[in-house]
């Protein structure tokens, strides 16, 4: 990559889209004056209807016979209190009273009658109509307060202490949460869904112009005529869309503090003095919010650009903008849900850690990790999408690729070549409805039915490879590579999981060490499976993960990245995938080094069964020993609490000894492979 | 030169219901480009004639490094007659235009110059110095400030030609470039390709217009549905089918072609 090329290609961009009138209307002019606009309309609005009610005069009918008097008094004096007046009309007859009240004269009736000596006031009104139905809680609130006094009076000619009596104790419920945190926790329910759909909407615009508007536009053919690389094309045009998309979402934020602060000057105007708030509270969180809307725009940046670019036309892409608009409203949610908060594993999920983020910092909870693993990760996610993006197309793909129609699912079955390989669009669909059952219905199945929930996920990963393969009539044998492996080289793949198991401890207590927080959710996650019992427990962790797994990474992600690509590339990337796919930073290392493991034996071996065994004699050991403690105490080094500097040294011993007979034993030929 | 070694590329075409009902498909691979091999020599203007759908545009794009050839080979040598195995240098050489490479509208033609100048990996004052030079060359002076989307179609096509010839290429493919111009336009164009070739580049250069490439072309590669039907000097080819101008030698030679076909 040249920096020079991408920097005229982004000034290209950038000028391309500034020049253009319709983009700068819909980025400056929205947030600048219609979000405010609609937020004061709203306001003066609601203003104007609190206050009409207030200031009216009621008409109010009475057919109350002896009590008139008192009635009409209180009616007057609620005058002094409140800035609504009661017009009084008296009535002898009460069906001439209701008559008026459904003609209109009258917004409100009180009549009494009598039952066993105890008056009945009912109170007419017409609920359709707004007035009527105000009037008549006005005039409720004050015959209560009536009934009230008639029995403090009557207690009090009883009894001297009638007051104690009636009223023995005050009950007072205080909140003392700061007038500051409470704002907070109603800001950081609607700001994140506004703020992200705000920050999308600055993005998409651009994003759809500099993919299908370019190719369109017939410029997009003309660019690939210039010896430029497609990582620097598209690297020029990610840094374009999220420049615009970090501006965009900077004056959003600006336009909506500025809303807040005169929003929060009427409200307090129309509380009265108690409700006391320092704004400057809110600075760390709104510098917080600068450092991170930046990072988010990146990712929103690079999520819009690789989906465009799958576009043919401006027309195509618009299209594609709803489900983005759709999975990132939904995702932007979270800022709602109760007891969804940040912590150490939700930051590691895209949109959904920012809007928690959001949530987190306006009632000034400031988790220094997780903030700092939200915007490291977004920063990952968006450039390791859009490296992939330019890596895995040609420009040949991205000038008169076929869009979406290369994904083999959306094509009929009957129309499939038999014994063809899954390409990366099929596996990126297959990925992403893999990651969405991961992060959206693991938890929610783990829940409803426990250990049993896992299950069913582990089914759906297994389904969702090899019901794509099976549909696109992929060679399912070459695709999973489903061999009879030789015993030396399942020899070597138990050698290699020893060595990489060593090698993990090594990594995993240091890492522990730099982030301890880390290990705690961890170990949480445990729970439910330790309380299900062991044999569901293994099931459902080791025999379970070892056949889905390995078909869904070993099997249709390495299988079909090895037809294209290099060995090692299949390797590393379906190790990143399993490391991805853990959704817990101490995870993704021991994942994504297990998967390399793995990945290089299932490759030296040519059989899928190998890298089920490492996996489960990987998985149902962490079970075995979950489940007996003192077993665990009793291995050397392994049981220790803390590891010296001498076990290190054995672990890494270990490591070397084992991987290298891994290697020599997985490098035997097998005979059986050689006869076919 | 360039030289291009049994070419072919597959396309997937959506086949009628009648067909698909026939067959159990509903879509079917064919040959766009079939085997296809011609050479062009420096200072020499190598016509590609086909009617529409013959191929020229998807065997230009391979030549211009857009596509990836499903067969073959091509060899890209510049003017010191060193082979160019890569393909992002191969683009270096090259100057490509046709009826499909637009320009940005909301730019002018100097910055464009500017721009794809830095994008060949010229020097800042190289590519000042030659962009005045291609201005004057094709007297775009006068609009050379004005946003691309603000100019005639003649303008706009001077303005594309001197973006494909900012980096001084030894290799130039025209695709149809003077298809819906005036007479004018078309012209510049045409005596444009005729000074390159005296400056003793390579010139490829598709059309359907027979009389241009009459008149222009030194060699001719006929297409027809993908294939190579005819290849000479555009007299060998009207000696051969006793004609006495390019329209009727191609349609001789289309129509035994096509009834070949069937």
């Amino acid at each position: 990559m040249n920096s020079s090329r991408i920097f005229s290609l982004y000034k290209k961009e950038i000028l391309d889209v500034l020049r253009d009138k319709k983009t700068l209307v819909v980025m400056i002019l929205v947030p600048l004056f219609l979000y405010p606009g609609i937020m004061m309309l709203s306001l003066f609005v609601m203003g104007q209807i609190n206050k009409e009610s207030l200031e009216k005069t009621y008409e109010i009918g009475l057919c109350v016979g002896d009590y008139k008097n008192d009635i009409e008094e209180r009616l007057r004096d609620e005058t002094d209190l409140f800035e609504y007046l009661f017009h009084v009309k008296e009535y002898a007859d009460s069906s001439e009273m209701k008559a008026d009240l459904s003609e209109g004269v009258l917004n409100a009736s009180v009549e009494v009658i009598m039952e066993k000596d105890i008056p009945t006031f009912e109170i007419s009104y017409i609920a359709s109509k707004n007035d009527s139905a105000t009037a008549a809680s006005y005039v409720e609130d004050v015959l209560v307060s009536y009934k009230e006094q008639v029995r403090m009076d009557t207690m009090k000619a009883l009894l001297p202490n009638a007051e104690q009596v009636l009223n023995p104790m005050w009950i007072k419920r205080v909140n003392v949460d700061s007038t500051e945190a409470s704002l907070g926790s109603a800001l950081g329910m609607f700001l994140p869904m506004i703020l992200i759909t705000s920050i999308l909407m600055g993005a998409i615009y651009p994003a759809i112009d500099v993919t299908a508007g370019e190719r369109e536009r017939g410029t997009l053919e003309t660019l690939m005529t210039i010896p430029v690389r497609i990582s620097e094309v598209m690297t020029g045009k990610f840094l374009a869309v999220a420049t615009i998309a970090i501006f965009s979402a900077v004056l959003n934020l600006g336009s909506m503090i500025l809303v807040g602060l005169y929003m929060f000057d009427s409200i307090r105007l129309m509380a009265g003095a108690d409700l006391t708030f320092s704004a400057t509270d809110f600075i760390p969180s709104v510098l917080v919010l600068l450092a991170v809307l930046p990072i988010f725009a990146l990712l929103v940046s690079a999520v819009c650009l690789c989906i465009c670019i799958f576009a043919k036309s401006f027309k195509e892409a618009n299209n594609y903008s709803t489900p983005i608009l759709l999975v990132f409203m939904f995702a932007s949610m979270a800022g709602i849900l109760p007891n969804l908060e940040l912590n150490l594993t939700t930051a590691f999920i895209p949109i959904v850690n920012i809007a928690l983020l959001i949530k987190a910092v306006f009632v000034l909870r400031f988790d220094w990790t997780a903030i700092l693993i939200v915007a490291v990760s977004s920063i990952i996610y968006s450039v390791l999408s859009i490296w992939f993006m330019s890596k895995l197309f040609s420009s040949e793909a991205i000038l008169f690729g076929e869009g979406f129609s290369s994904i083999r699912l959306f094509e009929s079955r009957k129309n499939m070549k038999k014994g063809q390989m899954p390409g990366v669009g099929d596996n990126i669909l297959m990925f992403g409805s893999m990651l969405l059952v991961m992060l959206y219905l693991s938890t929610t199945l783990l829940m409803r039915f426990g250990i049993w929930g896992t299950a069913i996920c582990q089914a759906m990963i297994f389904l969702i490879p090899v019901g794509y393969a099976w549909y696109m009539k992929a060679d399912l044998k070459k695709l999973f590579s489903v061999k009879i492996p030789s015993i030396a080289h399942l020899l070597g793949g138990v050698c290699l999981w020893v060595g990489v198991f060593a090698a993990e401890q090594i990594v995993l207590t240091l890492l522990a060490e730099v982030f301890p927080a880390m290990v705690q959710t961890s170990s949480e996650l445990n729970d439910s499976i330790l309380q299900a019992g062991f044999l569901p427990a293994f099931f459902v962790v080791s025999i379970c993960p070892a056949l889905a797994e390995e078909a869904a990474f070993r099997g249709f992600l390495f299988g079909s990245l090895n037809v294209k690509y290099k060995p090692w590339i299949a390797i590393v990337v379906s190790a990143l995938a399993f490391g991805l796919y853990h959704m817990n930073l101490l995870q993704f290392f021991g994942g994504a080094m297990m998967g390399v493991a793995i990945g290089y034996a299932c490759y030296k071996s040519r059989s899928i069964f190998v890298g089920v065994l490492m996996h489960f004699i990987n998985n149902g050991l962490s079970v075995v020993l979950n489940f007996n403690q003192e077993l665990l105490a009793k291995i050397p080094i392994l049981g220790n609490e803390s590891y010296k500097l001498s076990d290190y040294f054995i672990f890494a011993s270990v490591t070397i000894i084992f991987v290298l007979a891994g290697i020599i034993f997985l490098k035997i030929p097998n005979r059986r492979h050689k006869e076919n | 030169m360039i030289e291009a070694k049994n070419l072919s590329k597959k396309f997937v075409r959506n086949l009628s219901k009648e067909e698909s009902k026939k067959l159990g498909i509903s879509k079917q691979e064919f040959f766009a480009v079939n085997h296809v091999s011609f050479e062009a020599k420096p200072g020499e203007i190598m016509g590609i004639l086909g009617a529409n759908g013959a191929g020229k545009t998807t065997l230009l794009r391979m030549l211009g490094q857009l596509m990836t050839p499903d067969e073959g080979e091509m060899i890209v040598k510049d003017s010191d007659g060193k082979e160019i195995g890569n393909s992002l240098e191969r683009k270096r050489k090259i100057g490509y235009l046709s009826g499909n490479t637009k320009l940005y509208q909301r730019m002018s033609a100097r910055e464009l110059l500017m721009m794809f100048g830095n994008l060949y990996g010229m020097e800042k004052t190289d590519c000042i110095k030659r962009s005045e030079e291609i201005i004057a060359m094709l007297s775009m002076e006068a609009f050379a400030d004005n946003r691309i989307e603000k100019l005639s179609t003649g303008q706009t096509q001077r303005a594309n030609i001197a973006r494909c010839i900012i980096h001084n290429p030894d290799i130039y493919i025209f695709d149809e470039p003077t298809l819906g111009l005036d007479i004018l336009s078309s012209e510049s164009i045409l005596t444009f390709m005729k000074q390159e070739k005296e400056r003793g580049k390579t010139v490829l250069y598709s059309t359907h217009y027979m009389e241009e490439a009459q008149y222009l072309c030194d060699r001719i590669t006929m297409l027809h549905k993908g294939c190579v039907v005819a290849q000479g000097t555009p007299e060998e080819l009207m000696k051969k089918t006793q004609t006495n101008n390019l329209r009727d030698t191609f349609r001789a030679i289309v129509l035994t072609e096509g009834n070949a076909d069937e």
